[in-house]
């Protein structure tokens, strides 16, 4: 084994030994096959949510999901991304025609369903939505280098099964680089955000999914805002163990909602999007006390 | 260090006769049309002076360390403040009324017109409008989802005067897209709705704008061009929005865009503003002083009241005597360079 196989399977070691006791109602036998809704996933967003709040509860979110054009914009803004890799000169409105003709190919049933349904208007809202995250990560690489770029396809996750456990740590990248003929552990990853604010975070995690999915770490992870810039981190050790740390807290989170008793709270801002905000004590304290604000100002009534 | 404020610009009303009722519409000044620009902006002939980059580096960094040094004198408890476009306006134009349209998001004839404006702009500088106006605008707010529905429902409860007003709104606007515009050259690479932030103080201030339309720009090898879209009808107040789409972009990419421009879906105007040195150091001297308003009152001080020509959009006017009196036309305000939005979005 190479020395950064061998510091892969490490990390999976690692991770194994610090979930395991946690998790240990999540225990399935050896070879059963677990259903796909009894899966904890462990994801970027579980792992922001108990570094907030181990109490934390968005139980009900996914309950509303609509496809709309804003929540489409990922996934047909990486098929825009693949033909302007693909095809040196195009630009972003073609490539996204060019995808919406193919459309079946791309995209699962549910996307494709929506898509159809769209007329003129709904496509030209999407395009709008889908090219400019396209023409945002294209950026990323200088135009010259583009070709080298691997771009996930819509559904495509790191994903590493925790072994004995009805569990499964969760990452996204968007895309990396180089896109073939390199070893996982030269890889570059590029993970796209809506704000920069909890960078090192997102990175971390998309770096230990990356290693514990490959079982070899990448070397750096860029995650980009497209409304306010990037940030690059060199994966070391210090980056994964923290990440390591915080997928523990997710994990005795994850438990706590599923069997109890209830996770300590820590209230915050975050309290007002949280599920149990009008039951947590904890919470109703926290916003007593802090009138709402607009960007730092009062309203006057 | 150049510390003047933007050049004076030509007169930049492109003229549109639009004949609503059939949305017949004539561009006479071919010179301030969006195409006209793109084609100058392209060859280099209407661009006055480049920005020096080592120029505009140390105008930014003086302008962080303003930045950073107005935030501190805010109390630790409201960070982060935030600064969106509209604010900047609002607190230069009355205290007040900025205080009084913090949470108004309710949709209202005048939020619907502006977004289905920015829709119709969205599919023509993509895809391409249809002939059924009507129906482009309702099938993209369908697939907005809950982003589209405020104004489905606004349109829902609207009178039917109401919801004529606002499809008449929409033909026009297409209208002026179809012969104003042209088929926007797609190797522009255009972006719609465009948000911008930059972070500031470590955090403890936002500035923010959303771009309606961005064409050229990295990663084209084309001019970058950012142009705001308005609802209503060309007006000189316009230049000063402007300014503030010039610095967010600056700071942003910590390049200048060759131009920024506001277009009038109303009356197919546009006021282009090329972007110097000059420009976005005025920019940076409107951000500040919005900035020392924004912390005065983030401290507690109480809100300054300056009627103005807005008075008559303010949700504060019925509780406001001087605005009262200024709709009433017995006091001859100023018109201040900043007025809020008139109504506009
Ligand atoms: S309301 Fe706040 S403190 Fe209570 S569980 Fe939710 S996030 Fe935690
Ligand atoms: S009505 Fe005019 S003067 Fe009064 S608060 Fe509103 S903007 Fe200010």
């Amino acid at each position: 084994m190479t020395g950064d196989l061998a510091a892969g399977a490490e990390w999976r070691a690692r991770a194994t030994a610090l979930l395991g006791p946690i998790t240990d109602r999540l225990a399935v036998p050896a070879g059963r096959k677990v259903p796909y809704g009894d899966l904890v996933r462990l994801d970027d967003h579980a792992v922001r949510r108990a570094g907030e709040c181990l109490a934390f509860s968005d139980a009900d979110a996914g309950e509303d999901y609509v496809e709309s054009a804003a929540n489409a914009r990922r996934r047909v803004g990486l098929a825009v991304l693949a033909g302007l890799r693909d095809r040196p000169g195009l630009d972003p409105v073609t490539a996204f025609d060019e995808v919406m003709a193919d459309r079946a190919r791309w995209f699962g049933d549910r996307l494709v369903d929506w898509l159809d349904g769209l007329g003129p208007g709904g496509r030209g809202a999407l395009a709008a939505e889908a090219c400019g995250y396209a023409v945002a990560v294209a950026g990323w690489v200088p135009p010259a280098r583009m070709g080298d770029v691997r771009i996930s396809r819509p559904g495509d996750w790191l994903e590493w099964a925790v072994p004995g456990r009805a569990l499964r740590v969760r990452g996204r990248c968007d895309a990396m680089t180089p896109r073939r003929g390199a070893r996982p552990a030269d890889r570059r990853l590029l993970v796209v955000v809506g704000a920069l604010e909890r960078a090192e975070m997102v990175a971390g995690h998309a770096a230990l999914a990356y290693t514990l999915t490959t079982a070899s770490r990448p070397q750096r992870v860029t995650v980009l805002a497209p409304a306010e810039g990037r940030t690059a981190f060199a994966v070391d050790d210090h980056l994964l163990l923290d990440a390591l740390e915080r997928l523990g807290a997710a994990a005795q989170a994850a438990v706590a909602a599923r069997f109890g008793p209830p996770a300590p709270t820590s209230p915050g801002p975050w309290c007002n999007r949280c599920g149990r905000a009008e039951e947590c004590p904890a919470g109703a304290e926290w916003s007593a006390d802090r009138p709402v604000r607009f960007g730092g100002l009062l309203p006057l009534r | 260090m150049i510390r003047a404020a933007a050049e004076p610009l030509p007169s930049l009303r492109g003229t549109v006769t639009a004949a609503r009722d059939n949305a017949v519409v004539t561009t006479t000044a071919a010179r301030f049309t969006v195409p006209a620009l793109l084609g100058e902006a392209l060859d280099g002939s209407a661009r006055p002076c480049p920005v020096d980059p080592g120029e505009l580096a140390e105008l930014l960094a003086w302008f962080r360390a303003e930045c950073e040094a107005a935030v501190a004198r805010s109390p630790a408890d409201t960070r982060p403040l935030r600064l969106p476009k509209g604010r900047v306006t609002d607190l230069l134009a009355c205290e007040r009324g900025a205080l009084a349209r913090l949470g108004d998001d309710a949709m209202g004839a005048a939020r619907a017109r502006g977004r289905i404006t920015d829709l119709l702009v969205a599919q023509h500088a993509t895809i391409g409008l249809t002939p059924d106006v009507r129906a482009d605008v309702l099938d993209a707010l369908g697939a907005l989802g809950p982003d589209g529905a405020p104004v489905l429902g606004w349109l829902a409860g609207a009178s039917e005067e109401e919801a004529a007003e606002l499809w008449r709104h929409a033909e026009v606007v297409a209208a002026c897209l179809a012969e104003g515009w042209g088929a926007l050259d797609r190797a522009w690479w255009p972006r719609c709705q465009e948000r911008a932030t930059v972070v500031l103080a470590g955090g403890a201030l936002v500035l923010s704008a959303t771009f309606d339309l961005v064409v050229g720009g990295p990663p084209t090898d084309r001019p970058w061009v950012v142009v705001e879209v308005k609802s209503g009808q060309v007006s000189d107040r316009h230049r000063t929005d402007l300014l503030w789409y010039a610095l967010v972009a600056a700071l942003r990419h910590g390049r200048a865009p060759a131009w920024v421009a506001t277009w009038t879906a109303a009356d197919d105007g546009l006021v282009p503003l090329p972007v110097t040195l000059g420009t976005i150091e005025a920019a940076a001297h409107r951000g500040l002083a919005a900035l020392d308003r924004l912390v005065g009152l983030a401290a507690g001080r109480a809100a300054g009241v300056t009627p103005h020509a807005g008075c008559g959009w303010c949700p504060e006017l019925d509780r406001c005597e001087p605005g009262l009196a200024r709709v009433a036309g017995l006091v001859d305000g100023p018109w201040p360079g900043d007025a809020a939005g008139l109504g506009e979005s």
